[in-house]
Order: C-alpha cells, then structure tokens, then sequence
C-alpha cells in the first residue's frame, strides 16, 4: 500500500467505504444518461416511423 | 407563485430547462465531490477517538442526508401531483426514487464499514439503523408499486399514496437518537447547536454534502427528462425538442 493511502489500522474499512461509494455514485450516473439516451432513442424511432 | 408552478409543470419548459441545467449541476458535483474526498481524506486532522477511521463519515453522512432529502422531495412532489393533478410531479418522484434508494444503501454499507472496528459489529437493530433500512424498504416498495401497474395514471395515484404515508419514517429516522436510546451517536451537524465537529472537519464534509446535493439534482434532471419523454408520446412539442438534441 502506497503511503499516502495509509489510514493506519482502518485502511482497509476507510478505502472499502469510499471506493464503495464511488462505484456506486459512478453506476447512477451511467444509468440515468443509459435511460434517457434509451428514451430519447425510442422516441426519435418512433417519430421517424410516423413521418414514413 | 401559481403561476409559476404551471409553468414550471409545463412538461416543454421543464424539459428545456433541465437540459439546460443538467451540466452546470454535474460538474459542480464533480469538482466538490473530488475537492471533499480529497480533503476528507488527506487534508482533515485525524479524530482523537477514532482515528483515522472518523473519515468514513465523509461519505456515510452526506449519503445519509441525501437519503432523507430525497424521500422528502419524492413525497412532495408525488403529493403536488396528486392534489394539483399536475403529471410532471409524478415523473419526477419517480425518477426521484432509485437516485434515493441508492443514497439509502449507501448510508447503511459505510455505516456498516464504519461501525465494524469502531462499535465491533457490522449491524445492531439500533432505532437510526433500523428505520433507515424502513427507508431503504419504502423506496423499494415505491417502485415495485409503481412497476406493479400498468395503467400511469393508477401507478401514479397509488405509489403517491405510499410515498406520502411513508413520510412518517422521516422525523422518526430524524429524532430517534434523541427519543431512544441508540448505540448510534446524535446530529453531527445540527441547526440549532454548535456542529459537534472542529472547523478543519466540518469545511470538508460541508463541501462533500454540497457535491452530493448538486450530484443528486443532475442525476433527477436526466431521470425526469426520460419520464418526461415516456409521457409525452405524440405531442408537438417532443419532436421539435428532440430534433434540437
């Protein structure tokens, strides 16, 4: 472990925590772009399907 | 101020709006959340009790927050929606409620990491602990409901419902280290008091709760946007909105 992450005996439950954290911060905001590019997606078809 | 309200509701305007938006609260959310983690980690003094474990906090209280407001914000509008008849509210709760459940679990696994070298245990059926997990469980109830109905207008009236009952866990979440006697401490931050916290502690986790808060509005933009496009089939305004980007 690289110095500047030591955290001395609670290292392991202080990293656990933050990178817990990122991912889960991290996958929200892959699914909200994933849904609404989904949304905006089904729609354009939609419209393009209307206008043929 | 009813004016604005139906403006606000307006699906054209909310949508241009929150396009508009989304960026501004995401990189702010970005560079506070960087400049928090940063300082919570490497810049705040170590607590003379705990350690250097206290910095789990910088995480596990802005979740907790967050899971609260969030809940507060969904009821409120769902109750908008519900009295006001106003559909975009709806779209908003639910797009409010995994962005919550989210916070929730979070503010229960740091919690959890927390309480493991510091209490000795990874989880007491403590009063904070076990309304919390009531809020994870209302959340997860909300979207079952809501998935549960077919018809929008029925899963929009019954999951308001819900939300607004479930409001009663709030204050009981809120207070319940001050009318029972838990294991998990009182408010670190409270506004009537002093924060229990040095200054050098607080500036981080301040700037931290305000990263989570801008993450939380860009995050709820995006997902109402997307309801506010299921909702809108058809109409006029969508294919003009959706040919601009």
């Amino acid at each position: 472990m690289t110095e500047w992450l030591d955290f001395g005996k609670h290292t392991t439950y202080v990293l656990s925590a933050f990178s817990l954290t990122a991912v889960v911060l991290i996958a929200n905001i892959v699914a909200a772009k994933w849904r609404l590019a989904d949304r905006q997606r089904h729609a354009r078809r939609r419209l393009a399907a209307e206008d043929s | 101020m009813w004016k604005f309200i139906h403006k606000f509701g307006s699906p054209p305007h909310f949508y241009r709006l929150s396009t508009l938006l989304t960026p501004w609260f995401g990189w702010a959310a970005l560079v506070l959340i960087v400049a928090g983690a940063y300082g919570g980690l490497f810049v705040a003094p170590a607590d003379y009790q705990q350690g250097d474990g206290f910095r789990i906090i910088y995480v596990h209280v802005p979740s907790a927050s967050l899971s609260l407001f969030v809940y507060v914000t969904m009821a409120l509008s769902a109750a908008v929606g519900l009295i006001w008849r106003i559909k975009l509210c709806h779209g908003i709760a639910a797009a409010a409620a995994p962005i919550g459940a989210s916070f929730t679990f979070l503010a229960l696994a740091t919690g959890s990491i927390w309480a493991k070298p510091m209490w000795g245990t990874w989880w007491v059926w403590d009063a904070r602990l076990t309304s919390e997990l009531v809020l994870l469980f209302l959340y997860f109830g909300y979207m079952a409901l809501r998935a549960a109905i077919e018809e929008e207008n029925r899963a929009d009236r019954a999951s308001a419902l819900l939300a607004i009952i479930g409001l009663i866990n709030i204050p009981i979440i809120k207070y319940s280290v001050e009318w029972w006697n838990t294991l998990h401490q009182p408010a670190t931050i409270s506004k009537m008091g002093k924060p229990a916290m040095d200054t050098d502690m607080l500036i981080w986790l301040l700037v931290m709760l305000a990263g989570f808060m801008c993450l939380f509005a860009a995050l709820l933009l995006m997902r109402a946007r997307a309801e506010v496009i299921q909702r809108s089939r058809g109409q006029k305004w969508l294919r003009a909105a959706l040919k601009e980007g």
